[in-house]
């Protein structure tokens, strides 16, 4: 909004925690002796988002990116760490402080089908944020904005008065976009936004968020499994494993030049319809459980380039050419 | 030679009020150690075909005409015995998720050898070595140790290996895997693909992939049938299909899937949604979303006809016609 | 002004349809497929019409102690030899028409049904709620007091209850107040099922993205749990209180048997069944076995009618 900050991070986030407390009920701990235990969802994470771009988080499930996500939409506290949006810190705001900055951040989930209340009427489901925000103060200028969004993502304004059973996945899905642009906000958090629709759906709803992008001049931060997707709407982008981050770079050097043999192995292996790679070794091993993760670097067991070092030490991301990365061998030259 | 041939497959649902066509008109083949893989968007109809094979279709579901036939028996309205008979021995099954395949309370040892004993009337000691067997074919490693495991002491991708081991146990003839790659990590879905891949062709078993995502087709597939709306589209070899669709809908699933390197702007995608079971339009059931719709579309069902000079098949009325292709 | 009519026209058009809808539907098809319900809701029905209508029903008035006369007592049925026409089902010890004393009877135990178990949703539908959305300590100790009420039969609690308004008020103002006290005491001991199928339905639904939703577009919380959360978890609930309303009868006509309920001056069916009850076995058998089969036909038509519902609407809770 203002004009100095145009051009600079618009999110940033420093050594963030999230840990969530698994641990049995009191009694068991002490029957059984057992001590408490922790989920290790994200780890040290930090990275900053330039304004009107897109970034985007990819890593398989449980990674730890939709915790990410929903860390940074206020959803979730993080245990350790800092989160600043447009310049200030957000984390550990009290609900009045947050209405501000929900004006300005909103999010679009992945299932279209618990994402919209059942018993609402679709115009009701779009105008809950500006009604709980008052960004309006007469009943027709509700109206008229609900009536405004259903044209934008595609749909008709007599859908106001349907619910949303009536309507099929890819149509849900632009419901949830609208709701979230209700209250023209310049920062959007999409969590897997078109993993629950079948590819031709899915392509209407990329073509929408990319035209809605450069007409109201968001910022994306986009979570998603689907490596292709990715490539397709992001700037840059950060590879995730099991709560961190391996390495954030540029669309076109990550899937040109991937650095960490993470990345590396995501692109080798995932099936894709045009490189159809007949005799290609996928990697071996599965993620490791994240209530246990190995000690070093998460990724040492799977890892071709892993050795004596990477057992022990977590690397850090560092900055190298433009990109950063978390990899020892690719630190020490190895890779 | 052909393993499984289905002929004019119709499923309905009959409602109270109305009959649904879940499926209609599917005509296919499969041969020994290939694999067919069945594409189409959710409610296509394509776990349909699946589960009508294995004689799992819910209720009221059923098939109502058309002739499945497996190395030439005909197996369309088998009884729940017969088909018991048939299930594990001659048709194996991979589902999505693999905890619904596998009985929690059973080690995987006794699971395996209680249907090598089922099936192929192996004594103990046979049966159990023939399981050691398989899950090291399946690639899990210390099978000796693993056979005294219970399901959930594995991962998910190793829990697949398990209904791949309990589904090619038996050597089949044919494999119908609906979706075994879905519930996974991706960086595993290529290990079970591989797996999959190779293990048919090494026991030269017939497979039925039915899936929606298409990079899985593209990766094993030999052959693919897509579905729209109930019906096949286009069948053909998964090069040909991939590289260059001849019918309207396969064109725009294929322009609809974004690709790593390509950077356009706009994917082309396909405008609107499949019909409901119960809204199908007269016609081509595809018209009202294909650009190329003309009034014999709207009033006449296009059937399945050969293109001339390939092995594909293509549900268009304009299927000769330069400019679609 | 202009767009009127025609919204008038749209808005009978619009309930026509919706009519035909409903008939039309699968739950109304359901209803009309299963006998049992039919032959239930239309026993309920029944049970209903007499309770409202008794005045206009009958001519007797058997809550009035002065229009009674005991030259009438023990008439018999009118089948009997010893039958009067003007009492259908007899008379009892006090001259009381069986048939009007039923009727009023049910009155009362429908209006005790109704309201207790509206009572224990009052209590147990926010509580549950609650308890399920803010979780933590909340819901330890509103759980832990529904698990320890759920341990002492609902029964013997009214009765506890019973017990200590009796006490309290005069007996002249226990008598008048003994229908809100039954009301009082079965609503209060039988909650805790609400509050628990509410609990549960609750921690599903807030888990659903709709309720992220909701956070993200600042609807404080009061708002979210009466918004979102009450309409999507209110309908099982709904759903068991109907059984609900047969279960609250039957614990009315057991403590009325008791005589701890309802005076005999004004008698529900229980406290009919234990006037009755002295006379079994001197060969006044008419003046117990009437209301006897009134409430058995009663409960058993509610119970499955709940039955039904819960079986259409829900069948996962079966």
């Amino acid at each position: 909004m203002t004009p100095g900050l145009k051009n600079s991070s618009i999110l940033e986030l420093n050594n963030l925690e999230v840990h969530f407390d698994v641990s049995d009920p009191i009694v068991t701990r002490i029957l059984s002796r057992s001590p408490r235990k922790y989920v290790k969802a994200v780890n040290d994470i930090d990275f900053s988002v330039a304004r009107g771009a897109t970034f985007s988080l990819v890593g398989e499930s449980g990674c730890g990116k939709s915790t990410l996500a929903r860390c940074v939409a206020g959803l979730i506290s993080p245990t350790k760490g800092d989160i600043s949006f447009n310049g200030s810190s957000i984390t550990g705001k009290k609900a009045r402080d947050r209405n501000s900055i929900l004006r300005r951040m909103q999010m679009i989930f992945q299932d279209p089908y618990s994402s919209l209340d059942p018993r609402w009427r679709v115009g009701d489901i779009i105008a809950e944020p500006v009604r709980s925000m008052k960004v309006y103060d007469s009943r027709q200028e509700i109206i008229d904005r609900v009536d405004e969004l259903l044209v934008q993502v595609g749909l008709n304004p007599r859908d106001k008065n349907k619910y949303p059973h009536e309507f099929s996945g890819g149509q849900r899905q632009r419901i949830s976009i609208a709701r979230s642009l209700s209250v023209a906000p310049e920062f959007l958090i999409c969590d897997e936004p078109t993993s629950a629709l079948d590819v031709s759906v899915q392509a209407q709803i990329l073509n929408l968020m990319s035209e809605l992008q450069e007409a109201l001049d968001l910022t994306l931060l986009f979570i998603s499994h689907d490596l292709a997707v990715i490539d397709h709407v992001s700037d840059r982008i950060g590879v995730m494993y099991l709560g961190r981050l391996c390495e954030i770079a540029s669309k076109r050097e990550l899937f040109e030049t991937p650095r960490h043999p993470y990345t590396r192995m995501l692109i080798e292996t995932i099936p894709d319809v045009r490189g159809r790679k007949r005799d290609r070794k996928p990697i071996e091993g599965e993620v490791p459980n994240p209530l246990d993760p190995p000690p070093g670097c998460v990724f040492h067991q799977r890892c071709p380039l892993a050795n004596e070092r990477c057992k022990r030490e977590v690397p850090v991301l560092i900055t190298k050419d433009g990109s950063q990365i978390a990899c020892h061998a690719a630190e020490e030259g190895r890779g | 030679m052909t393993v499984l041939s289905i002929e004019r497959l119709r499923i309905e649902f009959p409602l109270r009020r109305q009959v649904l066509v879940a499926v209609d008109d599917i005509s296919l083949e499969i041969n020994a150690g290939e694999i067919l893989g069945i594409v189409g968007e959710s409610g296509a109809g394509k776990s349909l075909t699946g589960a009508s094979l294995i004689g799992l279709l819910e209720p009221p579901g059923q098939v109502s005409s058309g002739q499945i036939r497996l190395n030439g028996r005909d197996i369309t309205n088998l009884t729940q015995r017969e088909l018991r008979k048939i299930r594990g021995k001659q048709i194996g099954a991979i589902f999505q998720d693999p905890l619904t395949s596998l009985n929690p309370l059973l080690t995987i040892g006794r699971q395996l050898t209680e249907t090598l004993n089922a099936h192929l009337k192996l004594q103990q000691s046979e049966a159990k070595e023939r399981a050691i067997d398989m899950l090291r074919e399946v690639g899990i490693p210390a099978p000796e140790q693993r056979m005294s495991s219970y399901p959930h002491e594995l991962s998910g991708g190793m829990r697949q290996r398990v209904v791949i081991a309990l589904a090619l146990c038996c050597n089949p003839e044919l494999i119908v895997a609906d979706e075994p790659t879905t519930a996974l990590d991706v960086s595993v879905q290529a290990q079970i693909i591989l797996l999959l891949k190779k293990l048919c062709l090494k026991q030269g078993t017939a497979v039925m992939l039915v899936t929606h995502d298409l990079g899985v087709i593209a990766e094993a597939a030999d052959r693919v049938a897509v579905m729209y709306s109930g019906r096949l589209v286009e069948i053909g070899p998964v090069g040909d299909i991939v590289e260059n669709p001849i019918h309207p809908y396969t064109k725009g699933l294929m322009g609809s899937i974004p690709v790593i390197g390509a950077h356009k702007h706009r994917l082309a995608g396909i405008e609107g949604a499949m019909p409901r079971l119960d809204d199908r339009p007269h016609g081509c059931a595809f018209h009202p979303r294909c650009s190329h719709a003309t009034e014999l579309c709207r009033s006449q069902q296009p059937k399945l006809t050969a293109i001339e000079s390939s092995e594909r098949k293509s549900a268009c009325h304009y299927n000769d016609e330069g400019k679609f292709r | 002004m202009l767009m009127k009519p025609e919204t008038e026209v749209g808005s009978h058009r619009h309930l026509l349809t919706s009519v035909r809808r409903v008939l039309d539907s699968d739950v109304a098809h359901s209803f009309f497929a299963s006998p049992a319900t039919v032959l239930a809701a239309l026993v309920t029905l029944l049970f209903v019409f007499m309770a409202v209508f008794a005045p206009v029903l009958t001519s007797y008035t058997p809550f009035n102690p002065s229009t009674l006369d005991l030259m009438d007592s023990f008439i018999p049925p009118v089948w009997d030899a010893n039958g009067d026409p003007s009492h259908l089902l007899g008379t009892d010890d006090q001259g009381r028409d069986v048939l009007a004393a039923i009727m009023y009877g049910t009155r009362i135990s429908l209006i005790v049904g109704l309201c207790s178990v509206l009572l224990s949703l009052l209590i147990g539908v926010p509580l549950g709620i609650v308890s399920g959305y803010f979780g933590g300590w909340i819901d330890s100790v509103v759980m832990r007091i529904a698990d320890i009420q759920l341990t002492i039969p609902p029964i013997l609690i009214a009765l506890m209850i019973d017990g200590v308004t009796r006490t309290v008020l005069a007996g002249n103002l226990h008598e008048t107040a003994a229908i809100p006290v039954l009301i009082l005491s079965i609503g209060i001991a039988s909650w805790p099922q609400y509050a628990r199928v509410v609990r549960s339905g609750t921690l599903v639904e807030r888990n659903k993205d709709y309720i992220a939703a909701a956070h993200m577009a600042q609807s404080p919380p009061y708002r979210i749990m009466i918004g979102h959360i009450l309409p999507n978890v209110i309908g099982p609930t709904l759903v068991i209180a109907t059984i609900g309303v047969a279960v609250a009868i039957i614990i009315e006509a057991t403590l009325s048997f008791l005589g701890v309920g309802v005076p005999p001056t004004s008698p529900s069916l229980g406290t009919l069944i234990r006037i009755g009850n002295d006379y079994v076995f001197s060969g006044e058998w008419w003046i117990s076995l009437f209301p006897c089969l009134a409430l058995v036909m009663l409960v058993l038509a509610v119970n499955l009618i709940g039955d039904w519902l819960r079986d259409t609407f829900n069948p996962k809770l079966r």
